[in-house]
């Protein structure tokens, strides 16, 4: 069992997600940044439900303790393994600096500091075997606005209590477990600019390494509906994520040198002529653009369908690097081809299997 | 546009756009639920979900077990199944209490007053007629319900109210409607449910489906406690 005693920011339980249940407008939720959720999840031996090769522990979707900007104090009341991932943290175990992407054991009784963010916005604590809280209509994810899911449809507090189920001879031998693993996770912070290395397709800086601000979509069903002067100005200019944003959208607001033009009309998005529509579904990344002219990017926790314009849908394997853009931070939008972000995807994918044969490998190897 | 049901636009990497028509009306509603339906039969390896809305059906899928020209082809075939298939889901019919006492009916005397009528006249006129649940969306368990007379159709507020009570029965515009939970919305509020309207332990989680014809009549606050106090909730539906 592990108790809250500091609860950090938005701190909430999270999986992938919750699927088949569009059609009665419940909302998927899930991890902001999928991506490094599981790869926490894999860093303490929680294998995704597809994976045959890893030892089968008692797991069937990996969850992970999601926080914002700045992570939660923990209290352990039972031996773990975890792993912290997702952004950069100062984070402290007994007083202890501990590194992002690497498993740690925690002792009973010990205590485990995340601080705040040094590079990007979300953080995922994964602990080895399952997080004991309910699944509501097949997933653990905490949706706050519908008090569904998760530690009591809500966001952690200090005092709660939330038990996991380790898996016992994945602790036996974690001893050496954190050793073996570090110069695998060098690996992860390496500085690679490949954009299939781990550091390139995920939002993840390096030490000195500013995340790439270019964030690719396919053109939504309304497009073409712009006018050509806004067509040119959602992906020629620079976009600053709004303070206004959260998990249900990020906002995007017109980057300008003097803070007097910043809200003149000229910067507002266009429809070449106006335009009433019905509710139609709404995907996670859809670009949609209101009445006002700047654009909401659809995150986790967005309504299923929407009455706005869709001009476009970031893709999936650059919506971590999105989500991990702090309120503030400056993007550019670039369209790419459906067949462009179908082999990104398939790139990451393939990935994403030698990630898991490398981090399955090690775990035999401990076995 | 041809002859074909629907045509396909692309919605993001993991969903198609099938698109019905232009217009919301019952027979649009019916050829995507007929489609729908054998969609729902030939369970395509890769296809998550899908979901309806007035004039669209979203077709969600793991573009890593199935490529989306493939799925194009696959509808195509389940379309010419389809279109002589008839229509084989139960529409059910709902009668739902609403209080519309000025406790809960916080809009009720504007919208009263915006249509120059009394308060008596909007509650007579909302009860009067049978609405149609298009789809559900926006909230988990919000239904979409069409068919409100225009004598009484108001827009919503112009600034919305930062929470409104689940049961909440709403208009905005010629769309009226009940927040199934706790929410902000900017709709008129006229009145409110003692039913649970959303309920993730049951499945399906929201009470009303597309499809379902919907009727409202008039409570007293006593009832409305009572009701509120009695629900089994989704059982006695």
């Amino acid at each position: 069992m592990l108790e809250i005693i500091r609860a950090g920011m938005w701190t909430t339980i999270q999986d992938r997600g919750r699927f088949q249940h569009r059609r009665d407008g419940v909302v998927t939720a899930g991890a902001m940044d999928e991506w490094a959720m599981r790869i926490a999840n894999l860093l303490v031996g929680n294998s995704d439900s597809q994976s045959e090769s890893l030892p089968r522990l008692p797991i069937d979707e990996p969850s992970a303790i999601e926080f914002f900007l700045v992570g939660p104090t923990i209290d352990f009341h039972s031996d773990a393994i975890f792993a912290i991932y997702g952004g950069c943290w100062n984070a402290f175990l007994e007083g202890q600096a501990i590194r992002c992407g690497t498993p740690y054991i925690a002792r009973c009784g010990q205590r485990l500091e995340v601080r705040e963010a040094t590079a990007g916005a979300w953080g995922y604590l994964a602990i080895n075997g399952v997080i004991d809280v309910p699944k509501v209509l097949g997933s653990r994810s905490t949706h706050t606005r519908s008090t569904m899911g998760g530690f009591q449809g809500r966001a952690l507090n200090a005092g709660d209590k939330i038990g996991f189920k380790s898996n016992c001879s994945a602790l036996k031998s974690a001893t050496n477990l954190a050793r073996r693993y570090v110069p695998w996770t060098e690996g992860v912070y390496g500085t690679s600019r490949d954009e299939n290395s781990i550091d390139g397709c995920m939002n993840i800086k390096s030490q000195n390494q500013p995340l790439s601000s270019t964030i690719r979509f396919v053109l939504g069903s309304h497009w073409g509906m712009l006018d050509s002067s806004s067509q040119d100005a959602l992906t020629a200019s620079q976009w600053l994520i709004s303070k206004k944003s959260d998990r249900m959208g990020y906002r995007l607001e017109k980057r300008s040198d003097s803070q007097a033009s910043i809200r003149s009309d000229s910067t507002r998005l266009q429809l070449a002529s106006p335009f009433e529509m019905l509710s139609e579904p709404n995907t996670i990344g859809t670009i949609q653009l209101p009445s006002g002219g700047e654009p909401i990017i659809l995150m986790s926790d967005a309504a299923t369908t929407g009455g706005y314009p869709r001009l476009g849908h970031v893709i999936q394997v650059d919506l971590p690097r999105l989500a991990q853009q702090r309120p503030g931070a400056a993007i550019q939008l670039q369209a790419i081809s459906l067949a462009d972000a179908h082999q990104l995807l398939i790139a990451r994918e393939r990935l994403w299997q030698r990630l898991v044969y490398g981090v399955h490998n090690a775990f035999r190897l401990n076995a | 546009m041809s002859d074909d049901l629907f045509t396909i636009e692309p919605l993001g990497e993991k969903a198609l756009l099938l698109r019905f028509g232009n217009e919301p009306t019952r027979e649009c509603f019916d050829r995507i639920r007929t489609f729908e339906q054998s969609l729902h039969r030939h369970a395509i390896p890769g296809v998550i979900e899908s979901a309806p809305a007035y004039t669209t059906l979203a077709v969600y899928f793991e573009p890593l077990v199935i490529q989306p020209a493939d799925l194009e082809r696959l509808l195509r075939d389940l379309e010419m199944g389809a279109s002589q298939a008839s229509l084989n889901v139960p529409s059910r019919d709902f009668c739902v209490p609403v209080c519309y006492e000025e406790k809960f009916g916080l809009d009720l005397a504007y919208v009263a007053s915006v249509h120059q009528l009394t308060t008596e006249e909007v509650i007579a006129i909302h009860t009067s007629t049978t609405y149609f649940v298009h789809m559900i969306g926006f909230l988990p368990g919000f239904a979409y319900l069409g068919g409100l007379p225009d004598r009484i159709a108001t827009p919503r507020k112009e600034s919305p109210r930062t929470r409104v009570a689940a049961g909440s029965v709403g208009i905005a515009g010629n769309q009226t409607g009940v927040y199934p939970i706790d929410s902000p919305g900017g709709w008129q509020i006229i009145g409110r449910s003692p039913w649970k309207f959303f309920d993730p332990l049951s499945n399906p989680p929201s009470r009303l489906q597309a499809g379902d014809s919907v009727r409202f009549y008039a409570i007293s606050r006593e009832e409305f406690y009572h009701i509120q106090r009695e629900r089994s909730d989704f059982k006695d539906a």
